[in-house]
């Protein structure tokens, strides 16, 4: 996935437009319910690979889910 | 050796308050996020207080002789002393009586359970652990997430000695990098509760299926999986990364919410008589700190 997909996925999981600096503290809709939204559409969309990413439980920014997917 | 636990004696705070009552944002998903429909606020009893009804009641009702008492706070009115042993002295505890505290939340009782299994012997033969805590002391009255959350409670349980080794599993674990996640500061001089939810929430989530999973591969029919209610949500993460059946998972949230170190004791008492001699139960406390404690415990 590239970055662009990636904000486009979050955005959709969170109903709130992100950019790539976005994080779960300026994030209002990034709360522990956000955050499973996003795990939930990575899993779908990786077909359940991203939940084999150790530490992608524990993202809070739109840069780490980047970092992580990148690997 | 081994450790009786008695039925919890517990105390909710007096006043109901209705979540809907609180909620601004109608939006806002209390159903799923939050699992409880009201929180018990205590207004007039202390810390102390709460803890002198529910240790006087425990002491009446099993007619108890504790050689100890654990005490599990961290919201006591005064820095210094703790009130535990002004508390076991107003219960009528014998003054030779081991008194001690432990400052701890959410994660207290298991870590009392784990401290009681290693004090309890032929002489030692009993004694209490009673939790108590009032975070609506700290709460600030605009902090809308936290008031959500949270009830203030006590509770006290009688620990008996047993001579078979039933504490069979025991994982700890803290964060102290993330220690702000739950705090009290000092704001404008008072003391209020600053909690980065999704922080604990990470931890939690982190921590708590990795401890069960390993539970599970050593021990085999597990018949109840006590897990701290913090919130729906969390509790749900957890079951479904542990992948357990959520009927082996009592929750409280038709009675409160999040009652901090009384949770446990109050998921016990409130499924007592459901858990049968032998059964296997797992008791999982875990936040602010941050730590965690998971037990395996073989029912006598």
């Amino acid at each position: 996935m590239n970055k662009s997909e990636i904000i486009k996925l979050v955005s959709k999981a969170l109903g709130q437009k992100v950019t790539e600096s976005s994080n779960h503290k300026n994030t209002k809709k990034w709360d522990s319910l956000g955050q499973l939204q996003i795990l939930a559409s990575l899993d779908k969309i990786t077909k359940g690979r991203s939940s084999k990413i150790q530490k992608l439980d524990s993202v809070s920014s739109v840069k780490e889910i980047i970092k992580l997917l990148k690997k | 050796m081994g450790i009786q636990i008695c039925k919890p004696i517990v105390y909710l705070g007096a006043k109901k308050v209705f979540l809907k009552d609180i909620v601004l944002d109608k939006s806002y998903d209390l159903k799923n996020k939050i699992g409880s429909r009201i929180v018990h606020i205590e207004q007039k009893k202390s810390v102390l207080d709460m803890g002198i009804v529910v240790t006087k009641k425990c002491i009446e009702q099993y007619k108890a002789k504790p050689k100890f008492l654990i005490f599990v706070s961290q919201g006591q009115e005064k820095r210094l002393p703790s009130c535990a042993e002004e508390m076991a002295h107003k219960s009528n505890i014998d003054n030779k009586c081991l008194v001690l505290t432990i400052s701890s939340g959410c994660s207290g009782f298991a870590q009392a359970v784990y401290l009681a299994n290693k004090l309890l012997s032929k002489e030692m033969n009993q004694g209490l652990i009673v939790c108590a805590e009032k975070y609506s002391t700290y709460i600030k009255k605009s902090d809308l997430k936290t008031r959500l959350l949270f009830s203030d409670a006590a509770s006290s349980t009688l620990v008996k000695y047993s001579k078979k080794k039933n504490l069979l599993e025991n994982f700890f674990g803290y964060d102290g990098q993330n220690s702000n996640s739950l705090e009290v500061i000092n704001d404008n001089k008072k003391e209020v509760l600053n909690m980065d939810g999704f922080r604990v929430f990470l931890f939690s989530i982190k921590n708590i299926p990795i401890t069960i999973k390993r539970i599970i591969k050593k021990a085999k029919n597990i018949n109840f999986f006590f897990i701290h209610p913090g919130s729906k949500i969390l509790l749900d993460t957890i079951i479904n990364k542990v992948k357990i059946k959520s009927n082996k998972v009592p929750t409280t949230f038709h009675i409160t919410g999040n009652t901090v170190s009384t949770s446990l004791p109050l998921l016990l008492k409130d499924n007592f008589n459901k858990i049968k001699k032998n059964d296997k139960i797992v008791i999982s406390g875990f936040g602010v700190g941050l730590s965690y404690a998971t037990l395996l415990v073989k029912w006598i």
